[in-house]
């Protein structure tokens, strides 16, 4: 009996998004985060006496260019190689990117699969074979694995392939293939990587994404880790994820309807918080707060916005646990009667209304606000204009949204002034 | 929408108070004025108003007098369209909305009456109060009159504009400006660029490790290479100072080495020979000096031994003269202390007879003995005596006590006698404890009488507002009313009459509709010409035919028909009349044929209008029988009120009066209760007043004329008290008399037996002086002089007897000595027999002495002379053993004789030291030549020249120094610096943590430019939108709050227009009587209320012209209003009632009262809270 390893998309050094740094924010207690998954992950391997690792692809952050990173992972191959722990690695699309990799010298317990065709190497003395062939383009549209060779049946035979398999949502399109095409190989055991989620696609035969080792922005949450396989006699006879992340990200969702005051919502946004944190076992958690529903503290809620986000920092200072980054404050709820009703009135209020609505769809008008804003645009760096959370304030799909925005803000701002005794 | 009625069910501190917007009967529109003095609860009640609308708030106040969980407030609303909703708000979360049965109702039933206006919404643009005006005044001040906004502010019915949009504004600039620096969004900027840097500065390139890492590998090699090169001549160096050092050492040996071979054939003696030789030599010469020197010395001493003689018998009595000589000296002494003992002997006998002279002078020494009783009964004699003073000083006391005693009594008798005796006041206390038991009836009296005045009060004042009957309060409870189920009968049949009636109308009215257009198109078919009929073409037939028989009776009967002809035609022949007559008939006959559609059409018409004629006629009918049926009805209803003398009005009213007449008798029955149990706790007051007095006149006390219980209660009580506190002082002094009188008996008693215990001891002491045989009247304190003297008298004759038996034993002592004195001198020294005692035993003892130091000296001789004899022997034996050796000695040396030992020693040791010497260099050899043996170091040395080799070493030194030292310290620290760089590269995440930093910036940034936009855009949007609304709306409004400004301001202003400043913006101009432009700066502050108050209201109107109108809320704006400006204001709001209801809440009177007197034809109603 043996056991490995199945980890991918490491993304070592790649920092975490959507965290603005505030008083009490758990600063310390996140740094280095993918580096603090990847011990854990060295960790197992030497505490379960596993013979091998597997390394799907997307070990380093494409554009990152910081050599340090390799010497770290140098380092700790080292230690597994002091372990007697052999590595297999196959390049994903964010390693043919990286510069790193290409001087990196790597201890001699380290395989680094060719990027021009697939390989195999024996590992005679537990009677497998590992297949794989990495990225040499960040861009791969062909499918790989249908020049992988067939599995020899007096063998384990395992397949490493980084691929978007049949396409994945929120994943960019690389290497595509197909379950049946892989079926066909007649492999044990397909360790693939690139899509962040976990994903058992099939067990006979096993075809696994173990999903990211740490999450790194609001839509990776929940548990991260890597896929620990038993194999005996040639057979998988156990697969279990194994937690590695020493941070978590938790959408904590609040239906804050017929809550009367926001006291009460504050109690919820508390209990909340505090079982995301109870969740994650100890590690802290980066959490986006996101209340819904129809309330009639509402307007209370949207015309203090900025203090309630305070308030809810200062709250989850104080929880018990690792700490919690109040990543963003999301405040849904809606007036309970309907805006649409005070559109339909022939006065100053139904008129504004209307007014926005109407420059929702007037292209023309949208190019006006757009030109309002020309100037903050400019000032904005390219990596908030792009990327992959790319926020520009003059599309036009963004300007609808503000407005919708807009509207809410100017319906609380012009009626919720003092009035009345 | 209208509210009709509003009613605080449970809410603030309303109970069911109901405000009926609807109760005169009037449309519910128009304005009503909520008057409430000061707590009141004016503003409870405003709150309920919005609350029934839109929900009581979370944190309602007005839950003082009922609990949040029961606030109601029950309301109903009304539509233009005349739909109407009657329901219940309570306080809650949710499902707050009941119907009147307490049925849940959905929120969207309200949405009919609400119109989609939030809550938000009705309080700002249906709702102004004081602060609102105030602030809306200011308001257009900030705004600088600006057209646009002050109308935009005034359609939204906020305040607040101008500051909405300057906090937009603000909330921008501070976040980003174009060319700043210090807003958010730009030093974010700054910070984010900054951190780029110094991600670049904190990361490392590939290539950068690769160059750092050769380059140590290469000085790494150099510093190898320059470290092996010293080592070699540092080595060589050593090599060299090793033969420096090796050489001389060489040399030396080799001498050694020849100086041995010159000693080859000596003797090697042992290491310790020299020792033995020597212990040898001094062990002899010793032994010879010991015998010179003892031989002389043991002669000497046989001679002393001789010359010595000791007398045997003296030593023989050696114990014997010890023993006297001890006892010389207390022979001695004792011979000394004799006459002082006689003296004193002396002294005493005199002080005896002395002592004896004082106490009995009859007696001689010889009778000391007579004396001896006083000395033995002492004791008994002492205690009688202090028994004396004790019973003198108890008599005395027992004295002074009694007449004391006796003192008191005389005083507290008197006080006794001053004391009257009272009657009992256990019959007045009985009154009163029943009377307490009563509890505080004035009070309870005066309350109930308070009630009752109140509660007749509010009866009378219901009574007169209980219309339809004239009668007294107390004819009420008779009063025979028809009961409940009688009027629900006559209300069930009114209500089905009712129905019928309008079933009646509606068929009514259909009738009439149909009979009308019947006519109408029967009258409009006529006037399309006639129309023929069969009964005109009867007639004309019948005529016809009657011409004809006329003419026929002519013609064949040759009648004359000319009489008859003339009544049936005038005109024309009668031939010419028949002719026509059978034309016109033929033609109508042929129209009828002809017209058979009009024809059969105008009698379809005709007879619809007959039977919708009849139809019509059935419901007068049914009206006349409907109006019997209620004539009949209005009796029965009539006749079932008569009996108690009412006309009653409708069922329904007559419900609610009967609801009235209810509450009315029940407050009567209540009163009538309240009055009897007056009469009740009166009478009973009464009673208790009168058995008070009653107790009181037993005890021959005043009686008390007050009615008021509790003051006669507290006079009785007084009264008791008095009498109690005299009870106790008698029984007080009583007491204290008996016990006063009891101790003056005992003391009395005391004193007699005192005076006899004194005669009884008088009798005692008489009979011990007596039996003592001393003087009689001796007083005890004389006595005790005399036992004094007497026991001293008797230690003096003790002591004397003590110093004449000492006496006699120092005479015994002395003679005995003597006599033992005497017999040792005649036996030892005969010659001394004539010496006294104390002599002889002083020679005896010297001779003793004497004798003994001669035997001690004889015994010390004979010792020395033994030693000196054992020693003479051994040293002859330590002679011979000492010869023996030094003989082997010799044999061992191999010498003849003792004297060339000494020879023998010295050589050989020549030849240890320079044998030792050789081992010393070889063993330094050793140790310089560094481990080479001295034969390889011999051979070595043989081709080195000594001289040549400092200058090598120098050299050698030279290079390593100056050349090579140098190299290897630069290289190691160049190896050190690389290496340390190399460890700063150690894969360190700072890089990494640096751009985590970048990305919480970026995050920052992005938030943050959100809020830009969104401020930004809001600001930029909601101008826009003031400026539309500005130009779609300036006319109109402009124009109708021109016309309520100028009334508002009395005139003060005819004119509201736009002008434009001088920023070329349209701003508000007020036109004065006289054409003077005002612009809003100028107004003054209450001016710019009532512009406010003119724009809101002409916003008002125009909102009404498209929107269902909402009641308006007017809380207390009057205040600050002069009386002619108030009048003018209410007269606005009546003006703006007849088009929508106006709710006015106020605190003053004074609005209230002008408001009466407003000459406007709108509907007015004043409701109290």
């Amino acid at each position: 009996m043996f056991k490995f390893i199945h980890a991918a998309d490491v993304h070592l050094d790649s920092p975490l998004h959507g965290l603005e740094r505030y008083e009490g924010a758990p600063v310390e207690e996140i740094r280095s985060a993918t580096r603090g998954a990847f011990d854990n992950l060295i960790e197992l391997a030497i505490d379960e006496d596993v013979a091998f690792v597997l390394l799907a692809g997307d070990l380093y952050d494409g554009d990152w260019k910081d050599y340090n990173t390799g010497l770290y992972f140098t380092e700790r191959m080292g230690r597994l190689h002091n372990a007697g722990i052999r590595v297999f690695i196959v390049a994903g699309n964010h390693d043919a990117a990286s510069q790193i990799t290409r001087h990196l010298r790597l201890p001699d317990n380290v395989t680094i699969f060719s990027t021009r065709k697939p390989e195999q190497h024996i590992l005679d003395d537990l009677n497998v074979v590992i297949y794989g062939q990495g990225f040499a383009k960040r861009e791969v549209k062909d499918d790989l694995s249908l020049d992988y060779p067939q599995g020899d049946p007096e063998f384990f035979n395992i397949g490493l392939l980084h691929t978007c398999l049949d396409g994945k949502p929120g994943h960019e399109s690389y290497a595509p293939c197909t379950v049946d095409g892989l079926r066909s190989k007649g492999y044990q055991y397909w360790a693939l990587g690139h899509v962040h989620n976990r994903e058992l696609v099939s067990e006979e035969p096993w075809i696994v994404f173990p999903g990211n080792i740490q999450g790194r922005h609001i839509r990776e949450t929940g548990s991260k880790g890597c896929t620990l396989v038993s194999v005996e006699n040639g057979e998988v006879i156990e697969v279990e994820h194994r937690e590695l992340d020493v941070m978590r990200w938790s959408r904590c969702e609040i239906d804050v309807t017929d809550k009367e005051s926001v006291d009460d919502i504050y109690e919820q946004v508390r209990n909340s918080l505090q079982l995301a944190l109870d969740a994650a076992e100890g590690r802290p958690i980066a959490a986006r707060l996101i209340l819904t529903g129809i309330c009639s503290a509402h307007t209370k809620l949207h015309s203090e916005r900025e203090h309630w986000i305070q308030e809810y920092r200062n709250l989850s200072n104080n929880l018990d646990g690792a700490g919690v980054w109040l990543e963003k404050v999301v405040i849904k709820p809606r007036q309970p009667i309907s805006a649409d009703e005070l559109l339909a009135q022939d006065d100053a209020l139904g008129g504004l209304l209307d007014a926005i609505r109407t420059m929702e769809l007037d292209e023309s008008t949208l190019a006006d606000l757009a030109e309002e804003v020309s100037s903050l645009r400019q000032k904005l760096p390219p990596e908030i204009l792009s990327g992959e959370d790319n926020y520009d304030p003059a599309d036009p799909d963004r300007l609808k949204d503000t407005l919708e925005d807009i509207k809410e803000l100017l319906l609380n701002r012009l009626l919720s002034t003092e009035q009345g005794s | 929408m209208k509210i009709k009625s509003l009613d605080f069910t449970a809410f603030g501190p309303f109970t069911d108070k109901l405000l009926n917007f609807s109760s005169s009967g009037q449309e519910e529109g128009g304005l009503h004025i909520i008057y409430g003095s000061n707590e009141a609860g004016k503003s409870s009640a405003l709150r309920g108003l919005k609350a029934l609308l839109y929900g009581i708030d979370a944190r309602s106040p007005d839950n003082f007098v009922h609990d949040h969980k029961k606030l109601r407030i029950k309301g109903c609303l009304k539509t233009n369209n005349g739909k109407e909703l009657e329901f219940v708000r309570r306080k809650g979360n949710k499902n707050t909305l009941l119907d009147p049965e307490g049925e849940l109702l959905d929120e969207q039933v309200l949405t009919p009456y609400l119109q989609g206006v939030t809550a938000d919404f009705f309080n700002s643009l249906f709702g102004i109060d004081h602060q609102a005006l105030l602030k809306g005044g200011k308001e257009i001040l900030k705004q600088k009159g600006e057209v646009g906004q002050a109308l935009f502010s005034a359609g939204l019915g906020s305040s607040s504009l101008h500051s909405v949009l300057k906090q937009f504004d603000d909330e921008a600039e501070a976040l980003f400006l174009p060319r700043g620096s210090k807003q958010t969004i730009n030093s974010a900027l700054k910070s984010y660029a900054e951190l780029k840097r110094e991600i670049t500065s904190h990361s490392l390139s590939s290539k950068e490790w690769h160059e750092q890492q050769s380059a140590l590998v290469k000085t790494t090699g150099e510093l190898e290479q320059i470290q092996l090169q010293l080592a070699a001549n540092r080595s060589e160096i050593n090599r060299l100072q090793r033969f420096q050092r090796v050489l001389p050492k060489l040399a030396r040996r080799r001498e050694l080495l020849e100086e041995l071979k010159t000693l080859a054939d000596v003797v090697i003696l042992s290491d310790d020979f020299s020792r033995r030789h020597q212990q040898a030599v001094n062990g002899l010469e010793t032994a010879q000096t010991v015998i010179g020197k003892t031989s002389p010395r043991f002669k000497t001493l046989q001679e002393q031994l001789d010359s010595l003689s000791v007398r045997q018998e003296v030593l023989e009595q050696a114990e014997n003269i010890e023993d006297l000589h001890t006892r010389l000296g207390s022979y001695r002494k004792a011979l000394q202390d004799r006459p002082n003992l006689q003296a004193e002997w002396q002294q005493r006998q005199t002080d005896i007879s002395s002592l004896l002279k004082d106490i009995r002078p009859d007696l001689e020494l010889e009778d000391l003995e007579k004396l001896r009783p006083i000395i033995s009964k002492r004791q008994s004699i002492i205690e009688l005596g202090n028994k004396n003073t004790l019973l003198v000083s108890q008599a005395d006391q027992v004295e002074n006590n009694h007449r004391e005693t006796e003192v008191q009594l005389k005083n507290l008798l008197k006080e006794r006698s001053s004391i009257s005796e009272s009657g009992s006041s256990q019959a007045l206390q009985r009154s009163i404890i029943s009377a307490r038991r009563l509890g505080d009836i004035d009070t309870a009296i005066q309350s109930q009488q308070s009630e009752l005045t109140a509660l007749q009060a509010l009866c009378d004042a219901e009574l007169s507002r209980l219309t339809l009957w004239e009668g007294k309060l107390d004819e009420l409870p008779g009063l025979a009313i028809p009961n409940r189920e009688s009027i629900t009968r006559v209300e069930k049949s009114y209500d089905d009459l009712d129905k019928r009636f309008e079933l009646l109308g509606e068929k009514q009215e259909a009738a009439v509709d149909s009979l009308y257009d019947t006519s109408q198109r029967l009258d409009k078919f006529q006037r399309m010409g006639d129309v023929p009929t069969e009964k005109e073409l009867l007639e004309l037939r019948s005529n016809r035919d009657d011409v004809w028989k006329l003419l026929r009776r002519q013609w064949l009967g040759g009648e004359d028909i000319s009489e008859e002809a003339g009544r049936i035609t005038t005109e024309v022949v009668l031939p010419d009349a028949f002719e026509q007559r059978v034309v016109d008939a033929d033609e109508l006959s042929d129209r009828l044929r002809r017209e058979a559609d009009r024809v059969h059409e105008l009698a379809s018409l005709q007879a619809k209008e007959q039977s919708t004629q009849q139809q019509a006629d059935d419901i007068s009918r049914m009206f006349e029988s409907y109006k019997a049926e209620k004539k009949q009805l209005d009796t029965q209803w009539q006749s079932l009120w008569s009996s108690c003398k009412i006309f009653p009005q409708s069922p329904r009213e007559m419900r609610v009066w009967l609801e009235h007449l209810a509450t009315l008798r029940q407050r009567v029955e209540q009163l009538n209760g309240l009055r009897q149990e007056i009469s009740e706790l009166e009478r009973n007051r009464k009673t208790h007043i009168e058995s008070l007095n009653h107790a009181l006149e037993q005890l021959g006390k005043e009686c008390s004329n007050s009615k008021v219980l509790e003051s006669v209660l507290s006079e009785c009580e007084s009264t008791v008290q008095l009498m109690d506190r005299a009870k106790q002082k008698q029984d007080l002094l009583d007491k204290d008399i008996k016990k006063l009188k009891m101790n003056f008996d005992s003391l009395s008693d005391e004193s007699k037996k005192a005076k006899q215990e004194l005669e009884a001891w008088d009798l005692q002491w008489q009979a011990l002086i007596e039996s003592l045989e001393l003087q009689e009247k001796i007083s005890p304190s004389e006595m005790s002089d005399i036992i004094e003297k007497t026991r001293d008298l008797f230690v003096k004759q003790n002591e004397a007897e003590k110093l004449q038996i000492r006496i006699q034993a120092i005479d015994n002592d002395a003679e005995s000595f003597r006599i033992l004195v005497t017999d040792m001198v005649s036996s030892l020294l005969p010659e001394l027999s004539d010496l006294s005692a104390a002599d002889a035993v002083i020679r005896l003892n010297s001779l003793l002495n004497d004798n003994r130091s001669k035997q001690t000296q004889c015994q010390q001789i004979k010792e020395q002379l033994e030693l000196a004899g054992s020693e003479i022997q051994d040293s002859r034996a330590v002679i011979q053993t000492m010869t023996d050796r030094l003989d082997s000695l010799c044999s061992e040396a191999k010498c003849e004789r003792h004297a060339d030992l000494e020879e023998s020693e010295r050589k050989s040791a020549d030849y240890l030291k320079i044998k030792m010497s050789l081992d010393t260099v070889e063993q330094e050899i050793l140790e310089t030549g560094e481990g080479a043996s001295i034969a390889r170091l011999e051979m070595e040395a043989e081709g080195i020249d000594p001289d040549s080799l400092p200058v090598k070493i120098a050299a050698l030194k030279n290079k390593n120094n100056d050349e090579l030292e140098p190299k290897r310290t630069n290289l190691a620290e160049a190896k050190g610096r690389k290496e340390k760089e190399l460890e700063l590269m150690d894969g360190s995440d700072a890089a990494a943590a640096l751009a985590d930093q970048a990305q919480a910036i970026l995050t920052g940034i992005r938030a943050n430019a959100d809020n830009y936009v969104r401020a930004k855009l809001a600001g930029r949007v909601l101008r826009s939108e003031i400026e539309r609304y500005r130009k779609e709306n300036q006319g109109p409004l402009i124009k109708r709050a021109s016309e309520h400004f100028s009334a508002l301001t009395l005139g003060s202003f005819t004119e509201l227009m736009t002008d434009f400043n001088e920023a070329d913006e349209p701003v508000l101009t007020g036109i004065r009587a006289d054409g003077d432009h005002v612009y809003v700066e100028g107004m003054s502050a209450g001016t710019r209320d009532q512009l406010y108050l003119a724009l809101r209201l002409a916003s008002l109107e125009k909102y009404m012209e498209s929107n269902e109108p909402m009641p308006f809320i007017v809380d207390d704006i009057l205040v600050d209003f002069d009386d002619h400006r108030s009048e003018a204001a209410l007269n606005a709001l009546a003006v703006l009632s007849e088009k929508t209801q106006i709710i006015l809440f106020t605190h003053h009177s004074k609005c209230v009262e002008q408001a009466k007197k407003l000459q406007s034809k709108a509907h007015l109603e004043i409701h109290e809270l």
